[in-house]
């Protein structure tokens, strides 16, 4: 019986570890003959997705600007809604200010990567700034998230708001180069993504809304 | 005849050595503490991110979370299973996932019925990593592959009961393969982010540290300008960074190095934790190592743990008394 468990459970471990292996590896002829089907298990329970800032680490920082506009008509300033959230999330390690972190960088994140180029429009020159359409922008998942989150800001900062509009902007790092230039207030902007306004109803600030 | 002497005299060194490997791996249970630490560190990192998170709960699986909602199709048995969050009429009540999920955990640690306990918390757990699916991170990714790990480990402290007969070396060989793999995973891990790494330009010419800290979300506005005006250290932070990545997969094996290694490793997400404000996955990273720990340490460090547990009803005896001392 002995024996048999062993042989059993190392085939098992053996066969564990070839698919684990198997299922990292990037796409390589060994990869291509092996049917699917004999590591996909792994994608199901065990997925990984482990760059570890690699092989190019995220150093282009996509943020929201939110502004909102009164029932007068009067526009307030941009405000940028990560602002509380970074510093909550430093001050306080335990608790749940990093994660919300996580949720509110992923939006403006999100929103860049899921327009796609052929998407945007009257797009500038220096600072390349495009537009959405509309259209496009309402059929966007994750611009009604934006949208929600404008809504919660909005009615957060200036009371009742008639209309809320967004802006995604890029910011590049300094080059190495440049590096004696630094400093923490000046920074790249590099691209920058504008919606049209929208106005804000009472259900606005609720994802489902 | 001698050669059929010979030959008869080698089929039984290699069945002594199969008998030997059955032993170690289907009999000795040499980990017993090592495995209960992992579990105390894997379900206790898990808790406190769950209750963590749970103060501001609607935020991360309420229906109006900032999050995207995904597909649930209800004819997919796996979306009942995974995907529950999503389900029209459940999501209301993600509260009481949390709530399973909280009393699974606790009930794990205290060591009641700890593999029944682990498989809910792994469902628990999909299940609201789902929901908040822009909150996972390594740490999460991490502590989801022990906790499956952990289900097929023996975490009592105990033996596996003799009255299993013919049962007990699947019993055992599972938990000893088990605890084998966490670690084999742990190494791929740093292997495979190594090897990515390699391709990057950043890295190959030091700066990816450089640029890594200019990120604004998840640098601490602290550490990162004061760790900015140094480029050579972060140049010797990026190469180190490398080297520790190769160097796990193939020294960790070693005793000798060992130790060392998972000292530069509790330094290297030390760093990341703080400098970086990625607390959670850092303190994962570190906890896992729990899998590397000698079954001596691991026994030094449960009774270390003993001792301050014992200590406290000790203290609050102390604080019971002295009122009813004023008292008199």
């Amino acid at each position: 019986v002995k024996r048999v468990a062993l042989f059993s459970v190392l085939a098992l471990l053996l066969y564990h570890v070839a698919a684990t292996a198997l299922f990292l590896l990037p796409a390589s002829p060994i990869k291509a003959a092996v049917p699917v089907a004999l590591y996909s298990y792994v994608h199901r329970f065990f997925w990984q997705d482990w760059h570890f800032f690699a092989p190019h680490p995220g150093i282009v920082t996509t943020e929201l600007r939110i502004r909102c506009q009164d029932q007068r008509g009067q526009w307030s300033e941009w405000v940028d809604p990560a602002e509380d959230y970074i510093q909550r999330a430093h001050e306080t390690r335990i608790g749940p200010h990093g994660k919300l972190l996580y949720v509110v960088s992923h939006i403006p994140k999100f929103l860049w990567t899921s327009l796609a180029p052929e998407q945007r429009y009257r797009c500038g020159t220096g600072v390349l700034a495009c537009r959405i359409d509309p259209d496009i922008a309402a059929a966007n998942e994750t611009y009604r998230v934006a949208r929600a989150f404008a809504g919660r800001v909005c009615a957060d900062r200036a009371g009742q708001s008639a209309r809320a509009e967004l802006r995604v902007l890029r910011f590049s790092p300094f080059p190495y180069s440049k590096r004696h230039e630094m400093s923490v207030k000046a920074r790249y902007r590099s691209e920058e993504l504008r919606f049209d306004p929208f106005p804000l109803h009472l259900s606005e600030g609720r994802v489902g809304a | 005849v001698p050669e059929l002497s010979w030959l008869r005299m080698r089929g039984r060194q290699i069945v002594n050595r199969i008998d030997a490997w059955s032993d170690a791996v289907c009999v000795r249970e040499d980990h017993l503490t090592v495995q209960k630490l992992l579990r105390w560190a894997v379900l206790g990192w898990l808790l406190v991110y769950t209750a963590s998170l749970a103060v501001a709960h609607g935020e991360f699986w309420g229906p109006n979370a900032l999050i995207e909602p995904a597909r649930f199709d209800a004819s997919d048995w796996t979306h009942w299973l995974t995907r529950l969050l999503f389900a029209p009429g459940v999501r209301e009540h993600y509260l009481w996932l949390v709530a399973a999920q909280l009393l699974l955990l606790s009930l794990g640690l205290l060591g009641f019925y700890p593999r029944v306990m682990i498989l809910g918390a792994v469902l628990t757990n999909r299940n609201l990593l789902n929901r908040a699916w822009t909150t996972t991170d390594g740490g999460t990714n991490i502590n989801e592959l022990f906790l499956i790990y952990l289900a097929l480990m023996n975490t009592t402290g105990r033996p596996v009961s003799r009255a299993l007969g013919a049962v007990r070396p699947w019993v055992v060989g599972a938990s000893n393969c088990a605890l084998a793999m966490a670690r084999i995973q742990l190494s791929l891990v740093y292997l495979t982010a190594g090897l990515a790494k390699l391709d990057g330009p950043l890295w190959q010419n030091g700066t990816a540290l450089f640029y890594i800290l200019q990120e604004r979300y998840y640098t601490d506005p602290l550490v990162g300008p004061l760790l900015l005006r140094h480029p050579v250290l972060l140049a010797l932070g990026t190469y180190s960074t490398l080297a520790f990545q190769f160097a796990f997969p193939l020294l960790i094996w070693s005793r000798r190095a060992r130790p060392w290694l998972l000292l530069v490793g509790v330094g290297l997400h030390l760093g990341i934790a703080f400098a970086m404000g990625l607390f959670f996955f850092g303190w994962m990273m570190i906890l896992s190592y729990a899998c590397f720990v000698a079954e001596p340490w691991a026994v030094k460090a449960l009774g270390w743990c003993r001792e301050v547990k014992d200590l406290a009803p000790s203290l609050r005896g102390t604080g019971d008394r002295q009122p009813r001392a004023r008292e008199a």
